[in-house]
């Protein structure tokens, strides 16, 4: 078998650690063409480990394996161990995570030419990468809480990259408030763990899920839910923060302010999908939960439509593809939540790959504008930027899910599988799937023609558009490989299968196509005059549907007004007047007291002493 | 008729000794104060031979009247005080004395209500024969603890210089030979040469 | 009627209020601060001599040997102290040694 699979899995998770580290230690004196050398041998290594990992799973028929590396901590009865659990699942997700990385990495040679802190980009990348397999690789809640919280940081670090610019650095700390709350969603379901399984392992989690399923938990006085109920529903508030679902979604939009590779990277394909994989992993606890499996297929739903829908009315290129990723956000969480988890992680994979490829594609494109990235501003690339054209349109292509391209595939298993789900309310998911199927076409198409055809709305005589060098036009290639054909190859090699085509659900993205090109191509006036007939519908998508303003009054100003109020009434008055401030009272007074007492009369001294040796005496005698 | 004689004795000596010893404290005039000290000092040395201790009674006359009283009497008379109006009367001046005395009273009656002191008393009779003669104070004083002699010797001494530095008085100005001043001398510093006369 | 040790002892300890209160009461005569010292010695010495006659101990006479020493050297000392101090004070006022007051 050559090298064992500990050896490979090892190779797999730590070489982006290594490439990261000596990129971010030594980056000065890498310069940027070491800072690449480094880190793409890294994520080179990690890759081709991990395609020789999946060979050994899928063809060599590897068993899956779980090893423990070291004894993390110990804490009475528990036990903390940090392992890897390798499985198909495992190693499929490891492939994804380190072949978009890798192509990503190169992308970037293009895409961060001549910016100062390239060896800092690339090593962020790196250490993304290898959080990201900790999440993907971990065999226990620890390691993937760390990774989980790894990308998140990361994220952060690279939403906040160009941290002059001030919607930069606001985007990051959007993100990364608002995955704290899913993180508090997240802890306790490993507190969970720990308190009722009494270990944060996933087989021993796994193994006593029979007969814990029935036990209950005191949330209050005369409430009580089932422990899987509480369990699964505080992991999808994890997973909802992570992945973007409808309340927790508004840091997405905000993280495109990072650099476009990151988007690509890490706000499409890897780790906003993480949420994804993890109710997945955990999918035997789901499965003994119908409650939580309803709330996760009815949010997805919803997320998948209505984040859609903006996707409509926005003019940023990036912004469009961010809200088309929400959007299929929401279709693996539907297929999570119709209990068809491998349709979801199907999506899951050939999403990372045509989304990454759309990304690469419009940062290509804002390249070729000279970071321009509002689309008003576009029109009639595709003579000028032929290759980016091919490419993006394979991705739309994709995501619209269109036969073969792979999306087609992985979304239509998702909607059957909906459509044959007995979850509750798998019959208004599957009406929000049509409906959204529909709507990412024509928000696709849109983009697509807006940006490459028609007549150019930019000067054209002011600005050279010229297509993008090589090194970010290959990555665009290779990965245009994948969204045309892993569908097919899944489906071929029986990993996955399609029953039959349903015009049911071809024809949503049929009509949106059409829809797409009546609108923008052939009457671009009707595209006015829908907006004025929608008028009230359209500034509602404009305004996302005031989430963020929601947010602003209930969570900012509340807890504004609760910093206030721990500010004035709790600091100023109760802390700093009638604690600090009366406490130095009391020894100034003390102080004073005793310095009246101290008067320098030689006389009252006796007399003081003569009261001591009387009260020692006194006590002496009366035997005190 | 002893016992009665010796009671009454002491009653008198007693009485005169803190009566002294009150004036010291209440008189207004220094020299009166120093003067009833001396009277309470010889009443306490009356009381001292009443209880055989005769060498000690006429040491304290000898030493404390005779050098140590006179020293305060020289003293007082040397400074010359105008204490006419420095006489302090008003009640925060009794409150302290009322309180010192409140606070001995407490303590003597507590001291007394130990019976250990009480039960002392019971074998004086048998003790009263027993003779404390001079020549047993010297043995005991020079055989027993000679150190301690020599001990107060020292600090008889450190008084004196202490005394003598203290009041000693360096004139700034006074003309004085220094020998290795002298010594040190050379032409340079007494020879000046003026060469273009 | 015969004197025991409680007499001396309570006579003594009188002297010690006396010449206490003599200490307290001075404010302006640092010289009856010093006499008021003389008088507690005695008033100790009166202790140990009582002790020594009653309790037929040669050391208790010792003892009040070595403190009148003591008291001799110290009231010279204590009265080289005060003429330093009108010296330079022009005063020799309790009130006026007040250099330590908070």
């Amino acid at each position: 078998m050559g090298l064992s699979v500990k050896i490979l899995s090892l190779m797999v998770l730590l070489a982006p650690l290594v490439g990261g580290v000596i990129s971010g230690v030594f980056g000065r004196r890498l310069r940027p063409r070491g800072a690449h050398f480094v880190t793409i041998t890294g994520v080179l290594i990690s890759f081709f480990s991990s395609l020789y990992l999946s060979y050994l799973f899928f063809f060599d028929y590897a068993v899956t394996q779980s090893f423990p590396l070291y004894l993390w901590a110990t804490s009475g009865p528990y036990h903390f161990m940090i392992g890897l659990l390798i499985d198909s699942l495992t190693v499929s997700m490891m492939l994804t995570v380190t072949f978009v990385s890798l192509f990503v990495h190169m992308y970037s040679i293009g895409y961060m030419k001549g910016d100062d802190s390239e060896p800092r980009f690339f090593s962020y990348m790196s250490l993304f990468t290898f959080a990201m397999l900790c999440l993907v690789m971990a065999d226990d809640f620890i390691l993937l809480f760390f990774g989980w919280e790894g990308v998140g940081l990361i994220s952060y670090l690279l939403i906040g990259f160009w941290y002059q610019k001030d919607a930069a650095v606001v985007g990051g700390f959007k993100a990364f408030i608002v995955n704290r709350v899913g993180d508090i969603g997240f802890l306790l379901a490993i507190a969970c763990a720990i308190i009722y399984f009494g270990s944060t392992s996933y087989t021993d989690v796994f193994a006593q899920l029979a007969y814990k399923s029935s036990e209950m938990i005191r949330l209050g006085p005369g409430l009580s839910a089932s422990l899987m109920t509480v369990m699964t529903v505080l992991l999808f508030i994890g997973a909802a923060a992570k992945s973007a679902q409808v309340p927790l979604h508004v840091w997405l939009p905000e993280s495109m302010e990072g650099p476009t590779p990151i988007s690509a990277l890490i706000h499409a394909a890897t780790m906003v999908t993480a949420g994804v994989f993890m109710l997945c992993r955990l999918s035997p606890l789901l499965d003994y939960s119908p409650i939580t499996l309803s709330i996760i297929l009815v949010i997805g739903a919803l997320t998948a439509l209505l984040m859609g829908l903006v996707a409509l009315v926005q003019c940023d290129i990036k912004r469009v593809i961010a809200y088309s990723t929400l959007s299929q956000l929401g279709y693996m969480m539907m297929g999570v939540g119709s209990m068809a988890y491998q349709t979801g992680l199907f999506h899951l994979f050939t999403h990372a790959c045509f989304k990454a490829l759309l990304f690469l594609a419009a940062g290509s494109v804002i390249i070729g504008m000279h970071h321009e990235q509002d689309m008003r501003r576009m029109g009639g690339l595709w003579k000028r930027m032929p290759i980016t054209w091919l490419t993006f349109l394979i991705g739309a292509l994709a995501l619209t899910a269109v036969p073969p391209f792979s999306g087609f595939y992985s979304k239509e298993s998702i909607i059957e599988a909906v459509h044959h789900s007995s979850v509750t309310g798998a019959s208004f998911a599957y009406v929000c799937a049509l409906i959204g199927a529909f709507v990412t076409a024509l928000y696709t198409f849109r983009a697509f023609l807006m940006t490459f055809h028609g007549q150019p709305r930019f000067d054209e005589k002011h600005q050279v558009i010229q297509e993008s060098p090589w090194v970010m036009l290959f990555p665009l290639v290779i990965l245009a490989l994948p969204s045309v054909g892993l569908g097919l190859l899944l489906v071929h090699l029986g990993v996955e299968e399609v029953s039959s085509f349903h015009l049911t659900e071809l024809s949503p993205a049929f009509i949106g196509i059409m829809c797409a090109f009546y609108f923008y191509r052939i009457h671009p006036s009707a595209a006015d005059r829908a907006k004025r007939y929608f008028g009230l519908f359209y500034q509602l998508l404009l305004g996302q549907y005031g989430f963020n303003e929601i947010n602003a009054i209930i969570f900012v100003s509340g807890i504004r007004r609760l910093g206030q109020f721990a500010y004035r009434v709790v600091d100023t008055v109760w802390i700093e007047k009638y604690t600090i401030q009366r406490i130095s009272h009391y020894f100034l007074n003390i102080s004073h007291f005793i310095r009246g007492k101290h008067s320098g009369s030689l006389g009252y001294y006796a007399l003081c002493m003569l009261g001591g040796v009387f009260i020692l005496i006194a006590s002496v005698c009366l035997g005190i | 008729m002893q016992t009665l004689l010796m009671a009454l004795i002491f009653y008198v000596f007693s009485a005169v000794l803190l009566t002294a010893g009150a004036m010291v404290t209440l008189t207004q005039r220094s020299v009166h104060a120093v003067l009833w000290l001396i009277l309470a000092f010889v009443a306490a040395s009356g009381l001292w031979i009443l209880i055989e201790a005769e060498f000690l009674g006429l040491m304290l006359i000898v030493v404390y009247v005779g050098a140590v009283m006179t020293l305060f009497l020289f003293v007082v008379m040397m400074l010359n005080l105008s204490e006419e109006n420095r006489v302090e009367r008003g009640w925060r001046h009794w409150i302290g004395f009322i309180a010192v005395f409140m606070m001995m009273a407490a303590m003597i009656i507590l001291s007394l209500s130990i019976p250990d002191i009480i039960n002392r008393d019971l074998n004086t009779e048998i003790l009263w024969a027993q003779s404390h003669d001079l020549r047993s104070l010297g043995i005991a004083l020079y055989s027993d603890y000679p150190s301690l002699v020599e001990l107060a010797a020292v600090i008889l001494l450190v008084g004196i210089v202490g005394a003598i530095y203290l009041t000693h008085e360096t004139r700034v100005h006074r003309k004085k030979q220094i020998i290795a001043e002298q010594h040190k001398v050379t032409k340079q510093d007494r020879l000046k040469i003026i060469s273009n006369l | 009627m015969a004197i025991s040790l409680s007499h001396y002892l309570i006579l003594s300890a009188i002297l010690l209020g006396i010449s206490f209160s003599g200490i307290v009461m001075n404010r302006y005569h640092l010289i009856k601060t010093l006499m008021s010292i003389e008088l507690m010695l005695l008033a100790i010495n009166i202790n140990f001599v009582a002790f020594s006659h009653y309790m037929n101990d040669m050391t208790g006479q010792i003892c009040v040997f070595f403190i009148l020493t003591v008291a001799a050297a110290e009231s010279a000392i204590g009265l080289a102290i005060i003429v330093c101090f009108f010296k330079r004070r022009g005063s020799i006022a309790v009130t006026d040694l007040c250099e330590l007051r908070g």
